[in-house]
């Protein structure tokens, strides 16, 4: 129930003015036209597309602005209708939005630490523009420029992107510390981009839900019902069209609460659970055995050397493998397929095959036993029964069973990919895993399985058509390269100290390096990682025997004192006095602004235009959208791209710096330059130069993929009329350019890798590991430092978190009153720490109890709400990631909610440097006991 | 299905609900008495002036209780509602109550210059149907004690209210109140002829009381019987110490104590009555009266589908 | 003339709150004090791990037998054309008749210090100038611009379902004729224009 239906007036007041006879006082003329009819008031409404920016869905929106008094206001935001991906909807947040643009504790203008005061006091003074670069240039022209990091948030890393890599390139900065990666992209999706070779800074795969007929979920909730809009909207499709829907998650989120079958796994499990699913679909049969054997590596033959490691049969040349092996089951022989290339239907040199899943005992090649890929999953699957995931997953055998036998003969039937890691040592297996079994049943772009995206599609094109014909694109940005390919690129640039003048990689990966040399634990992957930066800043991190330090950083939309893990890392990075600098550049006074030097107020989102054109996120039609500003900007904030434009030129440097530009976002360097010195004649901000130039850009890509060549006038007029351009719409695509049906994918052999020959590289250097196992491995969680635990002690519970609904990890600071006042008649679903009710009572505690949480494997404690509910396992507790912040700046914020990420290790796994944000286990006390 | 308190009318409403039952039936058994009894003028018109003014304070509690009481005229609108009901009830009772009440003030030599304005022939109507107005203030009064009932009774998804047995349980009750407060005044007079009429209101008070007890059995039956909000309701209100105490016992059986033990071992003279304790029964019952009418407010639930 | 109404498909809300967001922003209600137009209940019932967790949306269901509009002294409240249950401001007294009769707790008071407060927010936008008491109007002023209501527009799962109840060939006409959609508290005789389809 909603409180306070009706607040009681002044009553003294009232009566004091008031005889019972009034009653009789004639007031029939009062009236006027005001009634729940009459249409809202005010001047012209005028509706401008934009794209939400509460969460990396990426949604297409439309913003209504209304005029009276010559004062324009954004009064109502709704989403486009014409979005492909989001189908006219949004969540609460992005309805909610205009909150952020209209909240009084914004961050005004620019702001400079007062000197003498110490970070994390909030003590500044309001300062110019010109006095904010100046005192940034002149830190940044005193130190070496492998001493500066950037350190974005998501926002950054998509939007900015195109600006902040040719940025670091032209500035010789080799450092980006990006949060998604470590907390979200390279955690989970690098398991599942194993597979299927994509890779996107922000979300790959749309997953099909509303043609499948069978939905597996695991370890997601937010990433669909809590909320993805783009999935959100499929998923209702699917529910709608009698889909199937199970789910695993130890307590029942959102999405759970809409299963058939909800199955409450036992925390950090699912990997068993997926084996013996694995396990189960192989000895049953239920898989696409032609599409497994046309486009995936497993009908390959491999052999096992003499250490037991798996390698693919194939020839090499430059390092690549220029071609593998399969058993052709139409000759009976051994057969060549193409190193690179989608499908293995044709012979090396021509001729039509059949290549075999399964292969005879004693076959050989070059004088190696041989098996196929296929055979080894069926052998390596063995031990993982049904009755063994049981053990561990606290799911009966029969129900794994049921559940692999449902799902292998219902088609469509889908996994869903899954979206954040960041949890579990086996997170990469396990959505690698998910990939498998999803690649297994043939749903690869194709109706109710995984579709890939727009861009994606397109730059796999590119990528095959330039391989084809022989043309080099090394020179071209990473940007440019599709899936693992842009990852590849990236660590080209960042991992490889002479991409660099200075001959210093990243700091990431000096670290990894370093570490390695000293034979101790490091990350494969650390890409734009944090690994190593407190080292840096404390002076302890050196590179080929010289010192690596670490002086400025400069962070733009980015929260790690609230959300990176641990807090207390950051606040040790963030107060030591080696720093000479730390800019932040953010909308609202967040935690970790709290901490900087100099603060940049940036526009938000509805005052400003993007510089640039994006592809429509996962959204599986090629189109491009941009951002237009809906209303003036309030206060005196800028744009990123002109702080970085800004910053560049006070070090000399723009000239380059826009050349990058150009040529990472595909844009007319000579037409970007007039435009930039037309601008700044004419003192106007730089991005409108950009989205000029990028207009024509567009204009000219819709020539080469449609044969329909648009003016820059053209594209910009169907932005603003539409709100997007869709050039190639979804059917067409997946048709035209079906992955891999068409076309290889991204990966080592452009075929679905269910071997994986990354792994395998990982395996060579690190040895033989159930973690870097290239065929499968069973990577139990890492509860102690002895590994897994299951006798937990009465008060002690295994910990989760997630996602809710009404708040954003782009905003964990939310000073939003509307999602605020929302989230009340929720606020323990949305902010409580859930524990079973029983079992709260078994320990005395009750709902709306503050307690303590106390981190048992590594020692921090927080303070929580309880909110006991039968909805989830007596033994776990679950942390939503809700609203709130320290400072007490923000007036809805401040004060509220429980900051996740002091209870947090500083625990990384050795791929790619993710964080095992539950692999402990913890107390639940009473406050005060 | 979910329980939950109303949170829209509260104490004010109460207030009003209370008042209007007591000044309703003070001024209807005022009638009756002087119909039917003949009674005291003097008392008589205090009596009504005290009732008019209960309506008119409890009408400023209504009023002060809305987001626009200036408005209140546009309540003459719908006659689908009790609160037009309301509204004309309490005007017609008003204008009852003052016609009738005029020629009585004459007793007050304090008040004749003013009653002298009048103009002689309105006086001589109004006294020449003094009797008639009683009886249709009466009847005024009635509707009136009674509409506070059918007013919170019109809502469908309070179960505990939305019953007939609540416009008599309050009608019951205002008459009780009514009859209570008259005998305070009969008692608190210093005329014989108003103190005459202390032992018919006190029978009348007990078996208002009586009658009450019933109602009330039956109506407690009645929310008991089916697992719906009304259930809650009593519920509540027999976990509620003050109405158990303060109502039940102190403004129910107490006085039913103290005015039986009056009526039958009383005596039969004025002067053996122990005055104190009849005014103590009095103002028991008044106060009773507006503890149920704040608890049954308080005990409204809204019995809703989800 | 229409006949409007509207369908909830509880099997696929997933409570995420979109529609009260919207539909306070659309409307101005005010948030300030936690009042809003429409609601999602969030029920779990049975005990660990036989649970269920129903999210149920609810807002004013237009009832054809209107008790708040009987209930109305002033016919502030009043029935439109189209079947929308719609309050006057200007007419409406604020003695809350209405909120006691309403079986489904679909309205509250927008009383001065929210007007006030709606004033500092939206300048000379404001579109509540008296106080009065509020409730769900269907978005009329969407509709005039053939818009759904903006609770419908936006919800993610597509959980509501808007239309003329009266065109047989309405999504909304189906669901309701076919009986898999029914409305809640139905012995009460109010005769709600918002059914459910059971989750
Ligand atoms: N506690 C907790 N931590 C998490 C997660 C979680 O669920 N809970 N999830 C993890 C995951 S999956 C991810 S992807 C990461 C995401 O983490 P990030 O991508 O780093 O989130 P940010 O984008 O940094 O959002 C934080 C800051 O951006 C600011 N901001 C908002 N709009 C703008 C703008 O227009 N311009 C600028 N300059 N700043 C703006 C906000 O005010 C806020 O201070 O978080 C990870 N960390
Ligand atoms: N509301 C909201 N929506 C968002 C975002 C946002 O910030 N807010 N961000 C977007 C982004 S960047 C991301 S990365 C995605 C993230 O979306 P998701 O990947 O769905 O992540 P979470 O919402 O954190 O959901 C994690 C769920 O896993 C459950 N869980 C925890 N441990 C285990 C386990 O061991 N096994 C199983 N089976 N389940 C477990 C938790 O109970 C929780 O329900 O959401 C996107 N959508
Ligand atoms: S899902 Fe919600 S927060 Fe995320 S982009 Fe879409 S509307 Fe914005
Ligand atoms: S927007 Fe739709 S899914 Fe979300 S809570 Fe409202 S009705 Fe349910
Ligand atoms: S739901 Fe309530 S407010 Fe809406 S029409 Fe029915 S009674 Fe009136
Ligand atoms: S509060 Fe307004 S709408 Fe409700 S009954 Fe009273 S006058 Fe009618
Ligand atoms: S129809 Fe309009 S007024 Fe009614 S709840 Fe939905 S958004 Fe609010
Ligand atoms: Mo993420």
């Amino acid at each position: 129930m909603h409180k306070k239906i009706i607040s009681r007036r002044q009553f003294l007041a009232a009566a004091g003015v008031l005889g019972g006879m009034s009653l009789l006082r004639p007031i029939w003329g009062l009236a006027t036209a005001s009634t729940s009819e009459s249409t809202a008031a005010g001047g012209a409404t005028t509706w401008v597309p934009s794209i939400c920016n509460f969460c990396s869905s990426f949604c297409d929106i439309k913003v209504q602005t209304r005029e009276s008094d010559g004062v324009r206001r954004i009064v109502k935001i709704d989403g486009n209708t014409e979005s492909p991906l989001n189908r006219g909807r949004i969540c609460a947040r992005g309805q909610a939005g205009l909150r952020q643009t209209y909240d009084p504790d914004r961050l005004k203008q620019p702001l400079i630490r007062v000197a003498g005061s110490k970070r994390g006091e909030w003590n500044f003074r309001a300062a110019t523009w010109d006095e904010a670069y100046s005192y940034i240039v002149s830190r940044l022209q005193k130190i070496n420029p492998w001493e500066a990091s950037l350190i974005g948030g998501w926002t950054a890393c998509v939007s900015y992107m195109h600006f902040s890599l040719p940025f670091c390139q032209t500035m010789q900065i080799p450092n980006i510390v990006a949060s998604p990666l470590q907390h979200c992209v390279t955690a989970g999706h690098l398991g599942t981009d194993l597979v299927t070779g994509n890779f996107n800074v922000h979300d790959e795969i749309l997953a099909d839900f509303e043609n499948a007929r069978y939905i597996l979920f695991s370890l997601n909730n937010a990433s669909v019902a809590a909320i993805s809009t783009a999935r959100a909207v499929r998923f209702g499709q699917a529910k709608k069209n009698g889909a199937k829907v199970v789910c695993l998650d130890p307590r029942m989120g959102e999405l759970a609460s809409k299963a058939d079958e909800w199955i409450p796994v036992k925390p950090g499990t699912d990997h068993a659970f997926f084996l013996a699913m694995l396990h189960t679909l192989l000895r049953e049969k239920l898989y696409d055995a032609d599409f497994v054997s046309k486009h995936t590596n497993a009908p390959f033959l491999a052999y096992k050397d003499k250490n037991g490691a798996v390698h693919l049969a194939a020839d090499m040349s430059g390092g690549k493998p220029s071609s593998y092996y399969v058993l052709d089951s139409i000759s009976g022989g051994v057969r060549a397929v193409p190193g690179y290339i989608n499908t293995n239907e044709k012979a090396a040199g021509g001729g039509r095959i059949q290549p075999a899943l399964n292969a005879p005992a004693g076959l050989t090649w070059k004088g190696h036993a041989v098996k196929t890929v296929f055979d080894m999953f069926i052998e390596e699957s063995e031990p993982f029964t049904p009755e063994w995931a049981a053990a561990i997953t606290d799911v009966p055998a029969e129900t794994i069973r049921r559940i692999a036998i449902e799902f292998g003969q219902a088609r469509p039937a889908m996994v869903d990919p899954g979206w954040m890691g960041a949890r579990y040592h086996h997170l990469i297996g396990q959505r690698r895993l998910q990939a498998i079994i999803q690649t297994l049943v043939g749903g690869i772009d194709k109706p109710g399985g995984w579709m890939m995206s727009g861009e994606y599609h397109h730059r796999s094109e590119k990528a095959w058509h330039n391989m084809q014909h022989g043309i080099d694109s090394s020179h071209e940005p990473p940007v440019e390269r599709p899936g693992m390919g842009f990852a590849h690129a990236l660590l080209d640039i960042f991992a490889n100290p002479k991409a660099w003048e200075h001959g210093k990689p990243a700091l990431s990966f000096a670290w990894a390096m370093e570490q390695q040399k000293q034979g101790k634990p490091s990350a494969f992957l650390p890409a734009m990682a944090d690994t190593g930066l407190l080292e840096a800043v404390k002076g302890e991190l050196t590179f080929n025997g010289e010192p690596y330090r670490m002086k400025a950083l400069i962070m733009n939309a980015a929260n790690p004192m609230r959300h990176y893990f641990p807090a207390k890392r950051w606040e040790e990075i963030l107060t030591n006095d080696n720093l000479d600098l730390v800019v932040a550049i953010d909308v609202l006074p967040s935690d970790t602004t709290l901490y900087a030097d100099v603060i940049l107020p940036n526009h938000t989102y509805l005052e400003r235009n993007e510089p640039l054109l994006y592809p429509l996120g996962p959204e599986t039609g090629i189109g491009y959208t941009t951002r237009l500003r809906a209303i003036e900007p309030l206060y005196d904030t800028r744009d990123t791209t002109d702080i970085l434009c800004e910053i560049a030129r006070r070090m000399g440097r723009l000239e380059p710096y826009l050349d990058g530009i150009a040529e990472y976002a595909g844009l007319d360097p000579q037409l970007l330059r007039n435009e930039v010195a037309a601008a700044q004649r004419a003192k106007k901000p730089l991005n409108e130069a950009f989205l000029k130039t990028a207009y024509v850009a567009i204009g000219k890509f819709s020539g080469k993929l449609t044969g329909k060549e648009m003016t820059g006038a053209q594209v910009e007029a169907t932005i603003r009329d539409k709100g997007l351009l869709l050039l190639k719409n979804a059917d067409e695509v997946v048709k035209e350019m079906n992955l891999p049906r068409k076309l290889p994918v991204p990966t080592m052999s452009g075929r679905l890798e269910l071997f994986s020959p990354i792994l395998e590289s990982f395996a060579q250097q690190a040895g033989q590991q159930p973690l870097f196992n290239p065929v499968l491995g069973y990577v139990p969680r890492v509860l102690t430092n002895q590994g897994d635990k299951n006798d937990l002690s009465a008060d002690e519970f295994y910990f989760t978190y997630g996602k809710v609904p009404v708040v954003s990890h782009a905003s964990t600071n939310s000073n939003n009153a509307l999602l605020a006042a929302v989230t009340e008649p929720k606020k323990g679903q949305f902010m409580g720490l859930w524990m079973n009710a029983a079992k709260a009572k078994t320990l005395g505690l009750s709902n709306g109890q503050e307690v303590e949480v106390t981190n048992l494997r590594y020692g921090p404690k927080v303070k929580a709400t309880l909110f006991t509910t039968e909805m989830i396992r007596p033994d776990t507790v679950f942390l939503p990631s809700a609203y709130g912040s320290k400072n007490k700046k923000l007036s809805i914020a401040g004060g509220k909610g429980t900051a996740l990420n002091e209870l947090m290790p500083y625990s990384i796994e050795p791929i790619a440097a993710s964080f095992m944000s539950q692999e402990f286990t913890v107390s639940v006390k009473p406050v005060n006991s | 299905m979910t329980f939950v308190h109303q949170e829209v009318w509260h104490w004010q409403i109460a207030t009003y609900l209370f008042l209007g039952g007591l000044g309703g039936a003070t001024f209807a058994i005022s009638a009756v008495l002087h119909l039917f009894e003949g009674c005291d003028r003097k008392m008589l018109s205090v009596a009504v002036m005290s009732s008019i003014a209960f309506l008119v304070i409890g009408t400023v509690f209504l009023l002060a209780d809305m987001l626009q009481p200036l408005k209140a005229i546009y309540a003459l609108t719908n006659p689908r509602s009790w609160i037009f009901w309301g509204v004309v009830f309490i005007n017609a009772y008003f204008v009852a109550a003052i016609a009738y009440v005029i020629p009585l003030l004459e007793e007050w030599p304090m008040l004749q210059p003013i009653i002298q304005k009048i103009p002689a022939p309105i006086l001589g109507l109004l006294e020449r149907f003094n009797k008639l107005v009683a009886l249709g203030g009466s009847a005024a009064g009635f509707l009136v004690a009674i509409y506070t009932g059918l007013l919170i009774s019109a809502a469908p998804a309070i179960n505990f209210w939305n019953t007939p047995a609540l416009p008599l349980l309050f009608v019951i009750s205002g008459f009780s109140t009514g009859a209570a407060w008259l005998l305070l005044l009969s008692m608190l007079s210093s005329n014989p002829g108003a103190q005459a009429i202390s032992a018919k209101l006190e029978q009348l008070d007990a078996i208002l009381i009586v009658t009450e007890l019933i109602i009330l059995g039956a109506y407690f039956n009645f929310a008991m019987f089916l697992p719906t909000s009304a259930r809650a309701s009593a519920e509540f209100l027999f976990h509620s110490p003050v109405f158990i105490v303060g109502f039940f016992v102190a403004g129910l059986l107490v006085p039913l104590a103290i005015e039986s033990w009056g009526i039958f071992f009383g005596g039969h003279s004025e002067k053996d009555k122990p005055k104190l304790t009849m005014l103590l029964a009095s103002a028991l019952v008044l106060v009773g009266g507006y503890l149920l009418r704040i608890y049954v407010l308080k005990a409204g639930m809204f019995q809703y589908p989800w | 003339m229409a006949r409007y109404g509207m369908v909830m498909d509880m099997r696929t809300c997933v409570g995420c709150q979109a529609c009260m967001a919207a539909c306070s922003t659309e409307n101005q209600t005010p948030f300030w004090s936690e009042k809003f137009r429409t609601h999602v209940e969030d029920k779990e019932t049975g005990a660990f791990p036989d649970v269920r967790r129903v999210q149920l949306p609810r807002l004013c269901m237009h009832c054809e037998n209107t008790p708040c509009l009987s209930a109305c002294p002033t016919g502030a409240t009043h029935m439109n054309k189209d079947g929308i249950v719609l309050v006057n401001y200007d007419r409406c007294i604020g003695c809350y008749a209405c909120c006691i009769a309403c079986p489904y707790d679909a309205r509250y008071a927008y009383d001065s210090e929210d007007v006030q407060k709606e004033r500092e927010l939206y300048g000379k936008l404001v579109t509540h100038d008296v106080p009065h008491v509020d409730k769900c109007t269907f978005c009329v002023q969407r509709l005039s611009e053939k818009l759904e209501p903006a609770c419908v527009a936006t919800c993610p799962t597509h959980t509501r379902i808007f239309g003329d109840l009266d065109d047989r060939k309405s999504e909304v006409h189906k669901l309701a004729a076919s009986g898999k959609a029914q409305a809640l508290n139905q012995g009460l005789g109010t005769s709600p224009k918002v059914f459910y389809i059971p989750s």
